[in-house]
């Protein structure tokens, strides 16, 4: 390898870890600071659920909360840097008051798409489920 | 709303009474506000939901928090609840604390305490641990300000908490309780950081009982723990997202000084 092709790649790498810095800090202030109006359930009866991304030395490791769900029916689902992960409740939750909404409302599933840093491998993903929390492993591209 | 029959206002919180309340004595000041795990409000909704407890007050303000009321059975309440039972007063909030009202608010609770005779602020927590999935049973630990606090703690025969970092409302309420010289016992329980812990909150709970003297049942906390999950998402994620501009990260940080 030439002086000028180590120079390059270098540079590619440099650029590699902006860009991913970048993206990290983008999502860490979006979620400090973006819209909060929206609500984590529809009236269709889907429940958005909670979720946490930890960041390893050679992973993305992104914890959810399904608690009610039947996790046997679990589905996740890559498509380039986006995660779809959906989950369907061990039975309808049915409320007869629902915070603002008079009228009685049933849930029955689980939603969430989740984007991820640019140098997630989400062709390799693996997941593990413990006591309705669902921890996804996604390895960062070698 | 209950009309109040007293109020004091301490910088941007005005404290509320509906009625001329007595605790028995030694009294307790039992806080569950909003922080990791949500481990704080739900065993303070808990307790008050399964010991009946009688709402006597609340705090608002019209500084620090939103243009907002709870309403609960069609009748509008306050952001932060008060209930009293025996010689037990509980503060649970309903909604995130903004961090500008955490130092505020505490000056505000530890004043009300000591003017209003408590014995003990028994601040009940979660203390976020990254293993928490591993872990079957979370620990419980406690922390206290003053020797008659210690001597409450020692009675939850439990380890005390002894390095680390405190984050958030309760470590603010500590270092104002200390500066005025009120007894603060904290229990804490391992708890995950951003998911409501009900199986945390349990555990703190079953300490309380031993410091209060009175049987809390948690079988219905326990049976109920996913419900509660679900039903808590929204608060945990405003919790979160006020937790991590209070820097929430350094619980996870070893301290320097071993002196």
């Amino acid at each position: 390898m030439s002086f000028i092709d180590e120079i390059r790649r270098r540079i590619r790498r440099e650029m590699e870890r902006i860009e991913r810095e970048f993206e990290e800090t983008f999502r860490e202030l979006w979620e400090t600071f973006g819209p909060e109006e929206q609500p984590m359930w529809d009236s269709s009866g889907m429940l958005e659920p909670l979720y946490s991304i930890y960041e390893a030395e050679d992973a993305y490791i992104i914890r959810v909360d399904l608690a009610g769900g039947d996790t046997s029916t679990l589905h996740v689902e890559a498509h380039g840097n986006t995660l779809t992960l959906t989950c369907k409740l061990e039975r309808s939750i049915r409320f007869e008051r629902w915070g603002t909404v008079h009228r009685e409302i049933s849930f029955h599933q689980y939603r969430k798409t989740i984007r991820l840093p640019p140098d997630a491998d989400v062709s390799r993903l693996s997941y593990r489920v413990r006591g309705k929390i669902v921890e996804i492993i996604v390895p960062k591209a070698s | 709303m209950k009309r109040p029959v007293y109020q004091e206002h301490y910088d941007g919180f005005t404290i509320v009474e509906y009625e001329d309340y007595e605790l028995e004595k030694p009294s307790y000041l039992v806080l569950g506000l909003p922080d990791a795990g949500l481990v704080g409000p739900i065993a303070a909704s808990h307790m008050v939901r399964t010991l009946e407890m009688r709402e006597v007050g609340g705090i608002d303000s019209d500084r620090y928090f939103p243009p907002v009321v709870v309403v609960h059975q069609g009748v509008p309440r306050l952001p932060l609840r008060m209930f009293a039972l025996g010689n037990t007063l509980v503060l649970v909030s309903e909604t995130a604390m903004a961090p500008a009202a955490i130092y505020p608010l505490s000056y505000a609770i530890v004043e009300y305490a000591k003017k209003r005779g408590i014995d003990y602020i028994v601040s009940l927590l979660g203390m976020g641990v990254p293993n928490r999935l591993e872990l079957e049973k979370p620990r419980v630990y406690w922390l206290a300000n003053t020797d008659p606090a210690s001597r409450l703690g020692e009675k939850l025969e439990v380890q005390r908490f002894e390095e680390g970092f405190l984050v958030g409302p309760y470590a603010a309420i500590l270092k104002e309780a200390s500066r005025r010289r009120v007894n603060n016992l904290v229990i804490l329980a391992e708890a995950f950081l951003d998911f409501p812990d009900p199986e945390a909150a349990a555990q703190v709970l079953q300490g309380l009982s031993k410091i209060v003297g009175v049987e809390i049942n948690v079988k219905a906390l326990l049976d109920e723990a996913e419900l509660i999950r679900i039903k808590t998402r929204e608060l945990m994620k405003n919790t979160r997202r006020a937790l991590a501009q209070m820097q929430k990260g350094y619980e996870q940080q070893v301290p320097l000084l071993y002196t």
